[in-house]
Formats: C-alpha cells, structure tokens, sequence
C-alpha cells in the first residue's frame, strides 16, 4: 500500500465512514469533455506567431500607431467631488448591511456587490473606459470630509508628513499583498460581518495614510487599488490628454488599446514587483482550485477539506507564485538583453507593461463564471440591501441560475470567450514588449532577440493560463 | 437569506432581531426607516417569541449547488408552515449562517448560531466533514443538531446524543436497501468502481457485505485516485464475467467517465448501476450522456414525476419551484438537488412535531430533555405532505430515519422508477444506543 493509500485509508478510518455527496460535477466537467489540448497548442501558436510576424511589420509601423489619439470630448480640469461622495455614502451603506443585515453572504449586499461587481466588474468596465476608480473611489470624499473638521483644514493642502519617495509603490504591493491574500486565503472573505470589518479597516488605514502623507501621494503609491486600476486603464483605449496652456478644461481621447501602458510613466521596481503580484495572485487563485495543487499538498480534491486548513499552504503558495513569475521575469529580461548585445541595458521597469494584459486576461477569464453567477446575488441583494422589503432595482424575486455552467452550448460559448482572452492578451503583451523595446533599443533586429526570452515565456504562460482553464477544480 | 427576510417580514419574528440589531448599531437610516413600526411589533414578539432555527448552510465552498437548493427547500417549507400557524402557533425565524463547506468553520457556526443568535435548534448540515467536525460542538453546547447529509455518521452511534437524523436514510442503508434488487434482478457477478477515499468505501465495504448476504460476488474492487482524469485504464480491468458494475463516481471527471465507459464497452455492456450522486443537478438529457440510457440509477426521491404520485408530491414540488423534471420552475435549465433536499423539508417537520409533542417553548436544558425525549419515542412517520419522499422507520436509539429507496431507469433521457424498496431492506445491525448517553 503506498503511503498516500494508507494516508487515506487512515483519515477514512479516522472520520468513520463519510457518506453523502461529495463533489458535485460542474462546469468543467463540459470543459473537460472538449479537445482542450487542441485549444492549448492552437492558443501557445497563436501567441508565437505573433513575436514572428512583428517581425516583419516595419518599426515605423509602431513609432505611427503609438501616439494616434482621437479627442472625443472636453472634460473638466479636476475629477468632480460629487461621484466620490456618492461612492463613499454607497460604501458606508455597503458596509452598515455588512454588520447589521443578514448573516446570508449571499443575499446581504456587501459581499456579492464587493467581490463580484467591484472586484471582477468594475475591473472590466475600467479595461474597457479607463482608470474610473480616479472618478469614484470614496477616498477623495472621505478625506474632503476629514480635512473640513476644525484642526484638520491645514492638512487638507500641507500634510503634516512628506510621503517618503523612496518607499515608490512598495506600500501598494503591501496592501495588495494582504487584500489578495484575504480574498485567496482567509477562511471566510465572504463573511458580512468579517468583510465589513476589512472594509473598515481599509478605510481607515487610507484615511490615515491620507491624512498624514496627502491624498495625490497616497492614492498614487500606497493605496492598492488605485494603483491596480491606473495599471488596468492603461489598457482601455481612452485616455485623458494633458491640458494644454490656453485651455481650463482637458481632453478625452479614443486611440490604440494598450498604448497608455506604452506611455505609463513611474515604473519603479515597485511597480514591477505590483505588476508581476497582481497576475500571480490570480495565477494562484486559479492553481490552488485545481486537483494537481490539492494532490500536490497531499489533500483529497474530492473531499476539498476546506479553506481554513490550507491557510498556510497556500499562503506560501501565493507568495511562491508571485516569486517564480517574478524570476522568470528577471531572467527573460536580462536573456533579452544579453542576446541583443545591446549597448543600452533593456528597461527592467519599463517592461513589466507587457504582463498587465496577461493579467488582465487572466482576471477576465479566471473570475468570468463567477460574477456571472455572484453578479446575479448581487443585484438581488442591492434590490432589498437592508431587508425591509424594497425593491429598489426589480431584482428582488431574481431566481439566481447557474444553469448556464451546466450546459453544452452555454459552457462552450464561455470557454471560448476565456480561450481568446488569454490568447490576446498574450499576444498584446508581445506586441507592447516589442513596442517597448524598439523604443529602448532604436533598432529592429536588436529589439526582436531582445524580446525572443519573454515571447518563450508568453508561450509558456499562455499554456499554463489554459491549462488552469480546462484541467479539473474543486467547486 | 433574502427569501427569509421576506418570509419573515410576514411573521414579525425575524424583522424583530434585524430592527433590534439595526438600532442598536445607531443607524440613522436604519431607525428612521423602522422606527415606526418598532414598538407594535416589539409587543408582539414579546408575547409570541418565534422558534429560531439555526441554519448551517454551505451557502460558499464545494458544497454551495447543493446549498443553494437547501436554501430554496428551507425556505419554502419555513413558508408554508408559517402560512399554517407556524410550529406551535409561533412562528419559525431560520438564522441562516454559511460554513464555507469548511469543517474549521462548522463547530464556530454552531457556536454562533447557539450563543450569539440564540436559535432552538440547528439544523441543514450535507457534507460529512462538515457534519462530523460540527456535531460534537452541538452536543458541548447541548442543542439539539439535525443533519441532512445521508451519510453514515450519526446512525453510527459515534456523534452524540443531540444529533439527530430524521429527513434522510443514511448511505449504509441505501446500499443495503438496493443491493437485493441489484443482485437479484441485474445479476450476482459484480465489479465496483469507486474513487479511492472514504465515500467510496462506503460502498465498497455496505456493498459487499450485502452482495454476501445475498449470494453475490465482487469480481473486483477498482478504486480510482480521486485526481484521476481518465478512466479507459481502469475499464480494461473490469472483469470478462462482469454482469453488473456499480460506479459511484463523483467530482468533474464523471461526465469524462461517462463518455470513456461508451467507448470502453458500445453495445456489449454488463448492467450498469450507479447512484445518482455522480449526476446530481446535471440534466439526464444532457449531450454526452446518452450512453447511460438502459442503465440504472438509485435515488432517494424520484426526480422525474411518474405520474402516479399521491397529490401532496406535486404540490411538495410546486411549493419547493421544481417542474416535472425536478427542474426549477423560473428556469427549466437549473437542475435541483432533488434526491437530497427533501430532507430539510422533512426534517423541518419533525422538528415541528417534536416542539409539538414535547410541549417545548425555550432553549433550557429541561425543555430539550423533554424535546429529545419526545423524539426518541418516535417509530416512524406516515408518507403525506410532511413526509413527500415516503413513510419513514425512525429508530431512536441511533436518531436515523430510515425510508424507500428508489431504482430508477434511464429512458430517453428521463429516470423511469423501476422498483421501490421497502424499507425492511434498508436495515441493518444496529451499531449505537445513543439513549445511554446523558442528557
């Protein structure tokens, strides 16, 4: 008998005879059924063809299509106030129903509105129309409210502290770090009450930061989500153009998707180690669902023993995956370099643009199936946040379905939508990293072997990406 | 739990603990809003306190698709018991808390929902982790714990003298029940299949011993790693003589062993039978199952209506939302649980009977004496509305119920009931007297 037979015939005989149903069949059982190793070979070719045709298109191509910007419309000089008070009045709403309304994690609004509309939703909508979080976080409220408070004005202009420079983004990676690991790890993110709790905190820890360092440098190196949400809309095709001198009010631009990462100033090793953390926190939250992860830390997948007693695997898990991806980001970069022979080093920083689609790509398909699912909790909950029986949106008497995970045609259409995302975005990271460095290195041969390490490891991330996709999950 | 929020904003007994909660946290909106209506209410909730129900839901984790239809059952029955005068003429309040499917989280459930919601009873816990790391916090706390899992746990006599279920038979008795039927009509040279941990080894080990019993023969025992993604190896081991093989695969991979188990044998197959927990919530007409058609399934409840069920059947399923084809009725798509969420419905009711009987009000040692008492004197309970899925054997000593079970046919796409055991069939040695345990 091997060990882990007897490992399991121990805990078998250890929890006397577990009966009842155990995992149930799901979603990807349908993925499973479909040829996932064709997707995956076509989904690793597609992403190398590409490095081979940028090859051919001419550099000038790139230096024309970067800079193209449309202005759609005139926008003011300063965000308006009113959207942030507006967010901050929805967040302390959101956060009382965490405490005082429904234990249900499903139907108090806090938890599906946080995870599935926020987290997954909005990330989207700020793909698509830009960094909106500078619009709406409730930062920007809260602490106009603070600093109106008598003793508090001064500091709403001339903070008490000045933010220390050389901390760069570290703090954000900080706080991204635990809110990831909170979402990932902790036994009961989705708890009202222990969520409303984090909420606060976050709150309150931003206030301070605010507070004593001043907003633009808070919000800009320490707040984690502003920073996140700067990173994503640099992948929408909006951008806001610089004011020129004879006018008060700026300019909204439609051009090339991805180019604002192109354009992202501030990369400091900060900002890499955020990048590189924000796609391996989602890497992991797909790995660590998966059957290979639980046999790899010795548990049963069919009997998943629930999140408080992988809290320390998979704390070192996360923090391991952030680490792998972090090296072999190093060494594609400084393999880049060497086979260029390039007089200029390749910029470590400037790079790390490249992942942001990935990560993107990756956030979009991972948590796809699920905010459609806890989207629909979500509006159910908002409808009647506080249980008097209102029904603000019409959504009260909402059968939440999933129906849609259990059927052929509907699991196939979802598949392919996360099969091409994760193929564009490894392909727009090809094309951004080339873009990059034929910026950095001004010649066309030397930017193409700079880049041939990191297409090898776009290959390989598109494999493991789809590969997370179609090999069998607990839930 | 929106359904019970709205349930019980008809009952006053629930909006009573939102409205105290919401004042005593100084919401401003919170009181304006309520305010108002507080003190009528208040008065009333004095004088006729509700029977608060603890809700152990795997509302998130592995278990939630069958958390959601436990939610949908108890909150239909909770409906129509209150639309009757609730339990004792006071009405039923369920506190909903989720465990996450996470047997960490469970016994702090349980101690939340006793201490701090201080609800009567708890109830609605499905997964035998869950229910074995949960059960001994009940019996510390010393409040009466009901499980709806079917798992062999709390007929085992190893929980305690607080747990207690009476919605559902235990997996033992399932496979005790169908083995004569199985060996009898399908054939006596039988191969099992079944992944290699604890779940399977129910069947494997109850199986056997029947299968002797009864003058059958296991050729084999193929135990499959529960990661295992293939199955074609392991078909090649089955037995030439095999005349029926018993699989009791779950997890993502069943629709996989499905579609190899069609390519292993075509047309030349043994009989086959399975439990319906490999396809719970999973469409029998769903591309890529047809091969099961001509095998068999066990189910607890008939999924499919027969057409020849007693009137209280249809409207069990009516007032839980399921269709003819034990789908929702809002979406004919969603699937239901159906051969496990009767027990909360049923359970529920014992609940109510017990309170009933016993005369108990509140949560006091001398009340759940009499409330456990009461139970343990029970026999059994007759099929009817309160009992949909069939008459019951209740043995109080080992607090497991014990019904029918159902062998059902796959045709056209639909599960066609074959055979209805009795419930003699479903028993076995007793292992347990929980009523030697103090109270």
């Amino acid at each position: 008998m091997s060990e882990r037979a007897a490992r399991l015939a121990l805990l078998a005989t250890l929890v006397l005879a577990a009966g009842a149903a155990a995992a149930h069949t799901s979603e990807r059982g349908l993925v499973m059924l479909l040829p996932t190793g064709l997707y995956i070979l076509g989904g690793a070719l597609a992403v190398g063809l590409s490095f081979v045709i940028l090859a051919l298109v001419p550099s000038r191509g790139f230096t024309w299509l970067t800079p193209l910007r449309w202005p759609v419309a005139a926008i003011p000089d300063a965000a308006p106030l009113w959207p942030s008070a507006v967010a901050l009045l929805i967040y302390i709403a959101l956060v009382h129903a965490g405490f005082a309304g429904t234990r249900d994690p499903l139907a108090n609004p806090l938890p599906p509105v946080l995870w599935s509309l926020w987290w997954v939703g909005f990330t989207y909508a700020v793909a698509l129309f830009g960094d909106l979080w500078r619009l709406v976080n409730p930062w920007r409220a809260l602490h106009r409210i603070a600093t109106a408070l008598p003793g508090l004005s001064a500091w709403r202009e001339r903070p008490p502290f000045a933010y220390p420079l050389p901390l760069g983004r570290w703090p954000a990676v900080i706080a991204f770090l635990a809110f990831a690991w909170f979402e990932l790890i902790h036994p009961a993110p989705m708890d009202p009450a222990v969520l409303a709790t984090a909420c606060t905190i976050y709150a309150l820890v931003t206030l301070a930061g605010t507070l004593a360092f001043g907003l633009a440098p808070w919000l800009g190196n320490a707040e984690a989500f502003s920073v996140f949400f700067r990173m994503v809309g640099g992948l929408s095709a909006f951008t806001v153009l610089e004011r020129d001198a004879s006018s008060s009010r700026r300019r909204l631009a439609i051009g090339i998707p991805c180019a604002g990462l192109f354009r992202m100033d501030r990369l400091d090793l900060g900002m890499v180690a955020f990048v590189l953390l924000a796609l391996g926190t989602v890497s992991f939250d797909g790995l660590a669902l998966t059957f290979w992860w639980l046999a790899l830390v010795g548990e049963n997948p069919l009997e998943f023993p629930g999140r408080t007693s992988l809290v320390a695997v998979n704390s070192l898990g996360l923090v391991a995956t952030w680490l792998v991806l972090a090296a072999a980001y190093s060494v594609a970069v400084h393999a880049g370099g060497a086979l260029a022979r390039a007089a200029k080093a390749p910029s470590f920083n400037r790079y790390v643009m490249s992942i942001v689609p990935i990560a993107f790509a990756y956030h979009f398909a991972h948590y796809l199936p699920f905010f459609l699912v806890d989207g629909q909790h979500a509006l159910r909950a908002l409808s009647d946040p506080f249980g008097l029986g209102w029904n603000l949106l019409g959504f009260r008497d909402w059968h939440v379905t999933a129906s849609f995970l259990a059927q052929h045609h509907t699991v196939h259409a979802i598949w392919n939508l996360q099969v091409a995302a994760i193929v564009l975005g490894h392909v727009a990271a090809v094309c951004i990293a080339h873009a990059i460095a034929l910026e950095e290195l001004g010649e066309a041969r030397a930017a193409l072997l700079s880049q041939a390490p990191m297409t090898v490891l776009m290959v390989g991330y598109t494999v493991f990406g789809l590969w997370l996709l179609s090999t069998p999950v607990v839930g | 739990m929106s359904q019970n929020r709205r349930q019980g904003a008809a009952t006053a007994g629930p909006e009573f603990g939102r409205r105290r909660t919401l004042i005593s946290l100084g919401s401003l909106a919170g009181a304006v809003l309520t305010g108002s209506v507080l003190n009528t209410r208040f008065a009333f909730a004095q004088a006729n306190r509700p029977i608060r129900i603890g809700f152990q839901v795997h509302r998130t984790g592995v278990g939630a698709v069958y958390g959601r239809w436990f939610e949908r059952t108890t909150t239909a029955t909770v409906r129509m018991l209150n639309e009757k005068g609730g339990i004792a003429g006071r009405p039923i309040e369920i506190v909903a808390e989720d465990d996450g499917t996470d047997p960490k989280r469970g016994p702090e459930v349980v101690e939340k929902l006793a201490r701090q919601h201080k609800v009567d009873f708890v109830y609605g816990t499905l997964f035998s982790h869950v229910v074995i790391a949960s059960a001994p916090r009940a019996g510390e706390l010393k409040i009466p714990y009901f499980v709806v899992s079917e798992g062999y746990h709390v007929a085992s006599g190893k929980m305690n003298r607080y747990c207690f279920q009476p919605g559902i038979t235990d997996v033992r008795a399932q496979v005790t029940a169908v083995a004569s039927w199985i060996l009898g009509k399908l054939g006596k040279k039988v191969t099992l299949i079944y992944p290699d941990y604890a779940f399977g080894y129910d069947h494997r080990d109850y199986f056997s011993q029947a299968a002797e019993k009864h003058g059958g023969r296991v050729l084999e025992k193929l135990a499959i790693p529960p990661a295992e993604r293939s199955f074609t190896k392991y078909f090649a081991r089955i037995p030439a003589d095999t005349e029926v093989l018993y699989h009791v695969m779950v997890g993502p991979g069943v629709l996989t062993f499905v579609k190899e188990m069609g390519e292993h044998f075509g047309k030349k197959r043994p009989q086959i039978f399975g439990f319906i927990d490999s396809l719970e919530g999973v469409d029998m007409a769903s591309s890529g199952l047809e091969y099961l058609d001509g095998t068999y399934f066990w189910e607890a409840m008939p999924r499919y209506l027969q057409g020849n069920e007693p009137a209280y059947v249809k409207e069990y399923r009516q007032r839980v939302g399921v269709n003819d084809a034990g789908a929702s009725l809002a979406d004919p798509k969603d699937v239901s649980t159906y051969s496990h969420m009767f027990g909360c419905w049923e359970t529920l009711h014992v609940i109510k009977q017990a309170v009933e009987k016993s005369g108990y009000r509140d949560p006091a040692a001398g009340d759940y004496r009499k409330f456990i008492e009461s139970l343990e004197a029970e026999t059994g309970f007759a099929e009817g509305l309160a009992h949909p899925q069939g008459a019951k054997r209740f043995n109080g000593r080992l607090h497991q119920c014990y019904g029918h079970q159902h062998l059902s046919k796959v045709e056209g796409g639909r599960l066609k009931v074959v055979h209805r055991t009795a419930i003699e069939d479903s028993l076995y040695p007793p292992e347990g007297d929980y009523t030697r345990q103090s109270l």
